[in-house]
């Protein structure tokens, strides 16, 4: 199947800028480059969501004050995450489940990095980012050609 | 005068001149305090002038656990590194931790790795360290004078009056410890954060 490259980078791009930009500042406690490369690694094959995650999150570490490139490592752990869990978990599960696991393990690991055990930040930044999954795999799918998650790797992954 | 970057020019210089009128109410009413109690005693200060450089926030770190804004002002605008930063009411927000040629960043101070020596009260001292789910003075002697709603301050050069970072809400210390713990409530909580201002 043919996928619209310039539309996923694009959209990509722009969820990174509206993470720089902020425009509701600090009151929100989401990330939406995350949100947006957990809806690629969940519906598009690995020889093109784990470039195109790779590549942004290395924008981000390039932009963020960071000394190691987290963001790159937590994605790739988080790739693999969720292509693990994508054939294992029942069909219903995997939208409403899978996105919530990717975004637990994403703030377990900046916990843990930056020190910061406060439950309420990180349940607060939980709760927020999957409803900004929400509404984004809505947009997204809508305006992006996407496949059924159990068709597009398993060729790939075998 | 009347573009739009004119008007836009001239927002930004009566901002900066209202909030120094403000920091300087506050200089003058400590000011007051003092003189009454060292009326005899002490030698006439002269106020010093008030250096305030005025900038607009253009981007923020894209992690939500760090606390990092970028300014549009940079080295070629007289921004240094280790310049505190206030918001519009005259409290202090964080400190200028990178400094480009047109651009700087500023810690705010409740990003995880901020850390800055801060007095308490009439004459303790401590080590503010910020965090995302609260700030901390760390590191203090005794806590015998220590109430709640003591202020927590910083000291400029430039400025006979301190500048305020917020009040004691909690005094604490575990018991294993040797020193007492502050949370502290800050006075700048302001979500939407869009203008600080610089303090040379």
């Amino acid at each position: 199947m043919r996928y619209d490259l310039y539309k996923i980078f694009f959209s990509l791009l722009i969820l990174l800028l509206l993470d720089i930009l902020k425009p509701l500042t600090y009151s929100l406690h989401g990330e939406f480059l995350i949100v947006g490369i957990i809806f690629v690694f969940i519906y598009y094959p690995a020889r093109i969501s784990l470039p195109l995650g790779i590549f942004f999150s290395y924008c981000k570490d390039a932009i963020s004050i960071n000394v190691i490139p987290i963001n790159v490592i937590e994605i790739v752990f988080i790739f693999f995450l969720i292509k693990f869990l994508l054939y294992r978990l029942p069909k219903s599960a995997v939208r409403i489940f899978l996105p919530v696991i990717a975004l637990a393990a994403y703030v377990l690991i900046n916990c843990f990095h930056f020190g910061v055990l406060s439950f309420m930040f990180n349940f607060r930044f939980l709760v927020n980012s999957y409803i900004l999954f929400l509404i984004s795999d809505y947009l997204l799918r809508k305006n992006l050609k996407v496949e059924n998650p159990y068709i597009s790797d398993y060729r790939i992954i075998k | 005068m009347f573009s739009p970057s004119g008007q836009f020019k001239e927002i930004k210089k009566v901002e900066s001149e209202n909030l120094s009128y403000i920091l300087k109410i506050r200089e003058l009413e400590y000011l007051e305090k003092d003189n009454i109690r060292l009326r005899k005693a002490l030698s006439f200060k002269e106020n010093s002038r008030l250096n305030l450089i005025g900038a607009e926030v253009i981007s923020f770190d894209p992690s939500s656990w760090r606390r990092i804004i970028t300014i549009n002002l940079g080295d070629q605008d007289g921004v240094e590194k280790g310049l505190y930063a206030i918001d519009e009411n005259g409290w202090f927000i964080g400190k200028v931790v990178n400094v480009k040629k047109h651009y700087a960043q500023i810690m705010l101070v409740n990003d995880p790795d901020f850390s800055l020596p801060v007095f308490v009260g009439s004459r303790l001292m401590g080590l503010m360290k910020g965090g995302l789910s609260g700030v901390t003075v760390l590191y203090i002697d005794e806590a015998g004078d220590l109430k709640e709603k003591d202020k927590v301050w910083v000291k400029v050069a430039s400025l006979a009056s301190p500048i305020y970072l917020g009040e004691v809400s909690r005094v604490y210390k575990n018991d294993d410890d040797l020193f007492w713990n502050i949370k502290v409530n800050l006075f700048s909580e302001n979500p939407f954060l869009h203008k600080v201002f610089l303090v040379k």
